[in-house]
């Protein structure tokens, strides 16, 4: 009792040096939109006939969390990793929403492409080695253990709970959830971020000619407009919008 | 104390707090809370939508499982896509018109009780959802969150869902399927008011 009640000096922090570190970097999944949804996504998508084939897919999102982190440090960012993190949230949320059952192919690669953008996006910035690998070590860990969490939670819902609006709700929330990411994806994809204004001009266009990965959707807003002509798209709300 | 009673002290408890004095707010909160309410009042206050996403969710009621959850989860997939149309500016023609025979075509189909197969019902959802998702991409105001603009918006149609399930579920009772039916026409109509710019 003398030696619990001893006075220590006061640590607000982990006195352990580097467990910030970890710590930061297992937190790093959760910490934007794009990779909890897609962690959600795909949670809901291998969950729902957990333990089905689930083993397999975690060892692919594990090995290519691995190799986005080796890529994130040795290639860098290219910046477009949140736009297809919320492409492969929006299909693995379709597929769970849609098709339950699912096939395990597509799973696979949803999986491993999630784990390569999550492992990417995890990278630090750049500085010394040993803090480093701590850092990407935390991610690693958080990441996977967020994909189980999101898996073996929706898999014990479905396994203990038999009733039917019980499946019935996941598929709406993985649909609500694709929903979400479509939107966040178009945002994305038109270069409207959070603090600009947000409108449907020609500036949108621009910005994606500007991206190279982005040339097929521009060609396919050019063939949109030849098909249909500006004017058919303009109606009181679009006017509303032009006025003001 | 009499039932009356009670629900007199209960009417009285419900408006007052309604009219209770509150602090003014000219504007909305940023961040995340501001980009959650933009969003979540959207669809919300746009009588042409909400008449039609509560049609959805009556008329699955009315087809029965398993559209009484396939078409909202349908409608919101499809209604993003239209939004992202919306947002990056590929043109639709005819928004406003497919906007209002929405409520007119759904309603009609909860007016006369018709039980069209799986797929045709998902087509149409699907088809009318596209104009739904384009004008709320075109509308998109500038939100402060993008997330949190998206999940209101989203968790607001679904709950519009929700209400015309609700409400559709009242054909279990002899009384209820002519009340649904009755909404629909309601729906309908107001469709027609929206069609023609009556209001």
């Amino acid at each position: 009792m003398a030696c619990a009640l001893a006075p220590t000096d006061a640590a607000a922090h982990a006195p352990i040096p580097g467990l910030m570190g970890f710590y930061v970097g297992m937190l790093h999944p959760l910490s934007t939109p794009p990779q909890l949804l897609a962690l959600l996504a795909l949670g809901l998508m291998l969950g729902q006939q957990f333990p089905r084939d689930f083993l397999v897919c975690w060892i692919v999102f594990a090995i290519c969390c691995f190799a986005g982190m080796v890529l994130g440090q040795t290639v860098g960012m290219q910046g477009t990793e949140d736009a297809w993190l919320l492409a492969i949230c929006a299909i693995a949320a379709s597929l769970a929403a849609l098709l339950p059952n699912g096939f395990v192919l597509p799973w696979l690669v949803l999986a491993g492409g999630c784990g390569l953008l999550v492992g990417i996006v995890s990278t630090p910035d750049p500085g010394h080695w040993r803090p480093t690998l701590i850092t990407l070590a935390g991610s690693f860990v958080g990441a996977n253990l967020a994909l189980l969490f999101s898996t073996g939670g929706v898999g014990w819902l479905t396994e203990h709970f038999s009733q039917p609006w019980v499946r019935i709700g996941l598929r709406i929330i993985a649909a609500w959830i694709a929903a979400i990411s479509f939107l966040m994806l178009a945002l994305v994809v038109s270069g409207a971020s959070d603090t600009k204004q947000i409108s449907p001009s020609e500036d949108a266009q621009s910005m994606i000619l500007e991206r190279p990965l982005m040339r097929p959707v521009a060609r396919a807003i050019q063939a949109g407009r030849l098909l249909c002509g500006r004017s058919l798209a303009c109606g009181p709300r679009r006017d509303k919008l032009r006025g003001a | 104390m009499s039932e009356a009673t009670r629900l007199v002290i209960f009417g009285v408890v419900i408006i007052a707090s309604i009219l209770a004095p509150g602090s003014v707010e000219a504007h909305t909160e940023g961040g995340l809370a501001g980009g959650f309410i933009s969003g979540f009042t959207h669809p919300i206050l746009g009588w042409d939508h909400v008449v039609a996403m509560v049609a959805v969710g009556m008329w699955g009621a009315f087809l029965g499982p398993p559209a009484i959850w396939l078409l909202p989860v349908v409608f919101p997939l499809v209604m993003a896509f239209g939004a992202a149309l919306g947002i990056m500016g590929i043109p639709i023609p005819a928004v406003e018109t497919g906007i209002a025979a929405s409520a007119v075509v759904l309603g009609l189909l909860i007016l006369l009780a018709a039980k069209l197969p799986l797929w045709a019902a998902n087509v149409i959802v699907a088809v009318f959802a596209v104009f739904h998702g384009y004008a709320h991409g075109v509308e998109l105001p500038a939100a402060t969150n993008s997330f949190a603009y998206a999940a209101g918006f989203v968790i607001a149609t679904g709950l519009l869902h929700l209400i015309g399930i609700l409400f559709g579920l009242l054909i279990a009772w002899p009384f209820g399927a002519y009340a649904v039916r009755a909404g629909g026409g309601v729906i309908s109509v107001v469709g027609l008011a929206f069609l023609f710019g009556i209001v």
